[in-house]
This record gives structure tokens, sequence and C-alpha cells, in this order.
């Protein structure tokens, strides 16, 4: 099991590496051209390659089926994976409603009872 | 509450008929006349307008497994045939028990369809849902330190009694007081799209943002609708040297280099210190063997700013290389 996830990480890293889009680095592509770079966000193959390996580590992590993963990864733009592996772990990921009614009570006992100031 | 006869079904009606025009320029009204004091503070105050696209379909969410159905919901109205059950493999993530807006983006592109980032402001909202279009938006339902994030689809809004309807959670129809309801978009940055043909910007859009939604596809090689895209993009921002130089990038990676050159033309007629169309163009005019004729542009150039110089520099290197060669083909 162990063995066949790192050839499928190999195999992924394989696939970004040849794919990237343009061909070659003095043409600017139009995602480059218009993303702030308030954060240089790098664009070059191998960085691609490597932002492409964490975001799909850590999508197994999360329990992500690895045959998913590789193709959820090649979805991806160049940007959106550097931002990704930079930002993943704290990235608002939205979901069901099941718990809220309990958390709420929790926070809101906790913030009648002086414990701490939920509303910020 | 809301009055059932008073309710105008957008998604009833023909877009750009005399109804929807009319809702739209009270919807304007209401917007320009609401005073904005604050973030949370909604910009509804005395309209007497009223809209929801009723046909706007609804997929619950179960509680036990999410169900991607905002985005579901979103895709299924502009059009395209899926099911929650098939976007669970694109985007849901089991132990965050939900789906990243990146990832929310993607799915959308892979359905043909862009995910177009709304400004950041309530009539941004508004404008859409007036505009026959749900929008799929971020909620922090808990507190800023404890987040609880939920995605949902604002489908109307009834500017007097002052709430949102939303497609939300388990509910079809959950009506929400404007505050309470701009608070949790605030607290989620205000993140909101819409997902549109790649031939169909909306209204509102900004060249600049609809080049950022349209981009991607560029650069995931589905080339053929960053081109409808971007081509979209000319004939709306026909003055703008951005949306010309992205078209004349993705004729270049399609390896049509004439009409990589013309529209790379078009750009630099509009904005000569362009470096990104100058840069590019050399690059399309050394693709199809016509190195000689990229001397003018270069020397026409000038220096370039600091920030673009060693892209600039590695392009004349590439050039220096090929050397000063006359076109191999005839292609205009």
């Amino acid at each position: 099991m162990r063995k066949q996830k790192t050839s499928v990480m190999a195999l992924l890293v394989a696939a970004l590496l040849v794919s990237t889009f343009p061909a070659h680095a003095g043409f600017v592509g139009t995602e480059q051209m218009v993303t702030e770079q308030t954060r240089a966000v790098s664009l070059n193959r191998i960085e691609h390659a490597l932002a492409g390996a964490e975001v799909a580590a850590q999508l197994e992590a999360w329990g992500v089926s690895s045959e998913q993963v590789a193709t959820r990864v090649a979805a991806l733009s160049d940007i959106e994976l550097a931002q990704l592996a930079d930002t993943m772990e704290t990235d608002p990921a939205g979901g069901v409603l099941v718990v809220l009614g309990v958390v709420f009570l929790v926070l809101i006992v906790l913030h009648v009872a002086g414990v701490f100031n939920a509303f910020r | 509450m809301l009055q059932g006869d008073e309710v105008v079904p957008l998604g009833k009606l023909c877009r750009g008929s005399g109804a929807v025009k009319t809702v739209a320029s009270a919807l304007l009204a209401v917007v320009l006349s609401g005073c904005v004091t604050s973030p949370g503070q909604q910009e509804l105050l005395g309209a007497a307008s009223v809209a929801e696209l009723t046909e706007v379909p609804f997929f619950a969410q179960d509680e036990y497994q999410c169900r991607p159905a905002a985005l579901a919901t979103v895709l299924v109205h502009g059009g395209v045939a899926v099911t929650p059950e098939q976007l669970v493999s694109k985007v849901y993530v089991p132990d965050r028990k939900g789906s990243l807006q990146a990832e929310l983006l993607a799915a959308t592109r892979s359905h043909g369809r862009v995910p177009y980032r709304l400004a950041d402001s309530p009539r941004a909202l508004l404008e859409e849902v007036g505009d026959g279009r749900p929008v799929l938006l971020l909620q922090n339902l808990g507190f800023e330190r404890w987040p609880i994030w939920h995605y949902a689809v604002l489908i109307g809004f009834d500017a007097q009694e002052k709430t949102f309807v939303l497609r939300s959670g388990t509910e079809a129809r959950h009506t929400i007081s404007a505050n309470r309801f701009l608070n949790s978009w605030q607290r989620a940055e205000r993140w909101a799209i819409v997902a549109v043909s790649p031939s169909d910007p909306p209204a509102g859009a900004s060249a600049l943002g609809w080049l950022r939604a349209v981009a991607p596809f560029e650069s995931t090689g589905e080339l053929a609708i960053a081109a409808e895209g971007y081509a979209a993009g000319v004939q709306r921002w026909p003055e703008d040297p951005l949306v010309w130089t992205a078209l004349g990038n993705v004729r270049y990676l399609q390896e049509e280099f004439a009409k990589a050159e013309q529209a790379y033309g078009e750009a630099l007629a509009r904005a000569p210190d362009h470096w990104p169309a100058r840069n590019n163009l050399v690059w399309a005019l050394m693709a199809r063997g016509c190195a000689g004729l990229a001397r003018p542009w270069i020397d026409a150039a000038g220096s370039p700013p600091a920030d673009f110089a060693a892209t600039w520099n590695r392009t004349l290197g590439e050039l220096a290389e090929m050397g000063d060669g006359g076109c191999d083909t005839v292609q205009l």
C-alpha cells in the first residue's frame, strides 16, 4: 500500500513536470500576468511540481483517495497550486451544518459565563 | 415576510426584458440610495424591490455526507448536467468535512464554466441575482476565532423586509436577515462566485477579474475554452491592452502565431509600454521563424522596468541564439 502511494506520487510529479505551460521560461503566461505579485509566486517547473506534490500529499492525508488526488491536482492552475501549497491547512473548507447547533451552544454558554469573549 | 405576489420570478423572464430591467434599475436605486456605514450594514434601505430566482434547483445536503450541493446548484442552473454525487470525487475532502475554494473553482472549470469571483460588495451580489444568476458564496456561521464554514447559494432578496433568500444546507428556501447574512459573508472575506459560460462575462465584470477567472484554463491546457473567454473579453473591453495580450497568449499556445502577433499588435497600439505584450510578440515571431522581424520591436522598446528586466534579457538571449533570419514560412 505504502509503495503504491509513493509510485502514484512519483507519477504525478513526473506528469506535472512535463505538462507545465508554457514550454519556456521567457514567455509570460496570462495567469502570471494578472496575478498580484504580493507574494512572489514562483512558476518555474520544479517548484510547480513540488507544489503539486505538496498539495497531493495533504489531500491524501485528509482522506482523498490516491486515484482522485492525481486528477484533482491536475485540475488546479499553477497559481492555485502554489497558493494552496502555502495556505491549504488554514484555508476554509465549507461543509455540513450538523454540529452547528452544538458548537453555537457551547460558545454562547462560554460567552455568557464570561469565560471569554466569543464575539471578536 | 415575503408576499408571494410581490415576488418576481426573474428566471421565468427573458434576460433583458422590460421587467428584468425595471427590477435591475430599482435594485440599483436601492443600492445607490442605501447608506453604507459599516461592512455589516446592509445596503437595501428604503426600497421596494424584491427578486427571487424561483427556478434555481435545490439539492439538500444530507447529514452524514457532505454533498457539494451548493456547487451543483449553480452548475445545474447554468445548464450543466451534473449531480452533487458526481462532484464529491472532485471537491470533497473527507477529513476537513468540506470543500476548498480552489477546488470548487477547478471543478467549475472542469465542467466548462468560468468561475467569476465577484467584487466584495453586497451590490455585486444583488446585481447578479437581478441578472438572473444564482451566486455561490462562502459564509462563516461561527466566529472569527472559531469559524464554521458553509457554502450557500443566494437566490433572492427583499429590500423592504431586508432579507436574503438562500438555498442552504437542508433548507430549500432559507430566509435570513440582511444584517446576519452580510455579517456571515463578511467573516468569510466576502467570497462569492458566479459560474458563467466562457462567452458571457457577467455584466458587472471587470477586465482584470475576467482574465483572472479565465487564465487558469490557459495554464491547465484547456486552450479552446481560454480562447473563447479571451475573445469574449476583447469584445467587451476592446480598449484594454491586457485582454488583447491574453488573447495573443492563447493563440501563441495554440500555435496560431500570426493571430498571436496580431493580438499583441493591438495591445501595443493601445499601450506601447506593455512589456508582456512586447516580450511575447518576440516569442511569437521566433516561433514562426521570423526572428529578423523582431528587431524593430526591440529597437523601439527602450529599457524595461526593473521587475521585467530578467524576463526581457532571457528573451533577447534566445533571440541572439536564433540569429536575425527572415521568415522561413509565409503565414500571413
